[in-house]
């Protein structure tokens, strides 16, 4: 599980560009996003 | 290509009938069919910063001459085209969308979401409601739509759109829209979603001078068995 502030993984645009807004809580948390 | 169902012919041959489109879009014929076509294509942007999708998708309903030949090609063109920025300024946290489209084709009527001839049964329509963009026939609409994610999972959401609808009534409808919503997860299986819009309608139904104004709210949770893993 991810936290704001943490920035654990590289966002990579491909994730981005497919993201499901629907996506289940597991697979939409796989994505990273730097949170600064 | 849709064809078939109760009442109308299927199976293979059927099926090369409505692939032939000859023959087949006369009322009482029992090889009704409905045919699209089109194409879509997107480019994506990559830059370090500022990564940009551009899209384009496009059909034709009808079919008519190519450039006034006998050669036969899609007509009466629906278009859904848009920017996508799926992050900003180097930030994933944030994305936003603006998007146009428009299924209006010089004051021809409605084309899309309408199939006179099987009854409306090809109509791309479920219990009233459009199984194609949510503006409906005739129509156009441009949106700009932002989302902020304050976790991977849960993100706020702001719309903008204005619709315009040219066969509402005499005079064209114009909507426009607001609203502001927020998908979030209260345990790693409960989805919960709410949103709150404002819309403004002008010449509401096509009647000129006529106004609405109309608040809505919604409230949704949804529960996901097991993981997802």
């Amino acid at each position: 599980m991810k936290s704001v502030g943490v920035c654990q993984a590289k966002t990579h645009l491909s994730e981005l560009l497919d993201f499901d807004r629907d996506a289940s809580y597991d697979e939409a948390s796989r994505v990273a996003r730097c949170f600064t | 290509m849709m064809y078939g169902g109760h009442g109308h012919a299927s199976g293979i041959g059927a099926w090369w009938d409505a692939f032939k489109g000859l023959e087949t879009n006369d009322p009482g014929e029992e090889g009704l069919v409905n045919q699209v076509a089109g194409f879509d294509v997107a480019l994506t942007l990559p830059f370090r910063f500022q990564p940009i999708q551009a899209y384009l998708e496009m059909a034709g309903e009808d079919e008519a001459g190519l450039l006034g030949s006998s050669t036969p090609a899609p007509s009466k063109f629906a278009y859904v085209a848009g920017v996508f920025l799926p992050s900003l300024f180097g930030n994933a946290a944030y994305d936003l969308r603006v998007e146009w489209a428009r299924n209006h084709w010089r004051g021809n009527g409605p084309a899309w979401y309408v199939h006179g001839t099987s009854g409306g049964g090809y109509a791309h329509f479920y219990r009233g409601r459009v199984l194609g963009h949510p503006m409906g026939t005739d129509a156009q609409d441009l949106s700009v739509q932002g989302h902020w994610f304050l976790l991977p999972s849960t993100y706020l959401e702001l719309t903008l759109a204005r619709t315009d609808r040219f066969s509402a009534g005499p005079s064209k409808e114009r909507t426009d829209r607001g609203s502001a919503g927020i998908v979030g997860w209260l345990s790693e299986n409960v989805r919960a979603e709410g949103d709150f819009a404002l819309e403004k309608v002008r010449n509401a139904e096509g009647l000129p001078g006529s106004t609405a104004e109309d608040a809505s709210f919604r409230v949704a949770f949804s529960y996901q068995l097991g993981s997802g893993k």
